[in-house]
């Protein structure tokens, strides 16, 4: 299992680039047993959708990549 | 605004000064400088005044003036700040292995107390004035390299192979910066209070 300051990169890398087979197995096997890593995707999210917001980007400011 | 009107909508007085307070806020944060600022979104906005005619309304005209103000700041940071200080880098990136050991145990997985946790929805969140200063404060707190990056990325909108070019980084150095601007973004917005209990609250 990944551990979660690895894990937080590949979240990020994410958002950025199309993980590999390998780095998305890794994400797959460790989110469902932990709760910091999925409120840290989800944190993420808000954090890329308020960015565009405040740059005038994306109108409703909000993508699915912060949804449940 | 579904308001159809002789009048064109953009010549909202309303509408103006609300779009003129948030170009100034996306301009300060990119430039740190009240001044250039003003001048930057007073040189947007004169642009689109003499495209008046082109805009079917005022959410075509808000991205129109964004863009144009979005296009000025990147020409006017590239004339600032042409390559990264490394030494300065490095510095930063010290920094960032000290936040390491506040957040993750030695096993790297979160600590007890750093553990992320639940915030409320964007939807929520967005909609709060509480938030935009908390996201503003954070923003400023970054480490100067790091917040340069990142907002090239998720400000200016610049694609991350561009900006490692710009900056003469590799792929990776790039990426590693923009995940720690959001590692810390999501920590400072934590230790500021955002939580969904208080925002809801």
């Amino acid at each position: 299992m990944g551990k979660c300051i690895d894990i937080t990169r590949l979240l990020s890398d994410a958002l950025e680039r199309s993980l590999s087979a390998g780095e998305w197995l890794a994400v797959g096997v460790h989110l469902p047993t932990c709760s910091g890593c999925r409120n840290f995707r989800k944190q993420i999210g808000l954090v890329r959708a308020a960015s565009r917001a405040l740059s005038g980007l994306n109108e409703t400011g909000i993508d699915g990549g912060a949804r449940e | 605004m579904k308001r159809a009107t002789d009048t064109r909508a953009f010549d909202d007085p309303a509408y103006l000064s609300q779009l003129r307070r948030d170009l100034l806020r996306f301009a300060r944060l990119q430039l740190r400088d009240a001044a250039a600022a003003e001048d930057a979104v007073q040189e947007a906005l004169a642009a689109a005044w003499t495209q008046a005619d082109r805009f079917a309304g005022q959410s075509e005209h808000k991205t129109w003036v964004f863009g144009i103000l979005r296009h000025k700041l990147i020409d006017t940071l590239r004339v600032k700040q042409r390559t990264i200080n490394l030494s300065a880098l490095e510095d930063e990136l010290e920094g960032e292995s000290l936040l390491d050991r506040e957040l993750f145990k030695e096993n790297g997985h979160w600590s007890r107390e750093a553990k992320p946790r639940r915030w409320p929805t964007p939807e929520t969140a967005l909609q709060q004035q509480q938030f935009w200063t908390l996201f503003e404060t954070c923003l400023d707190h970054l480490p100067e390299n790091i917040g340069r990056v990142f907002m090239m990325r998720e400000f200016l909108d610049l694609e991350t192979d561009e900006i490692c070019n710009e900056l003469q980084m590799t792929a990776n150095h790039c990426s590693v910066m923009i995940y720690r601007a959001r590692l810390r973004l999501r920590t400072c917005l934590t230790e500021k209070g955002l939580s969904s209990e208080d925002i809801h609250g």
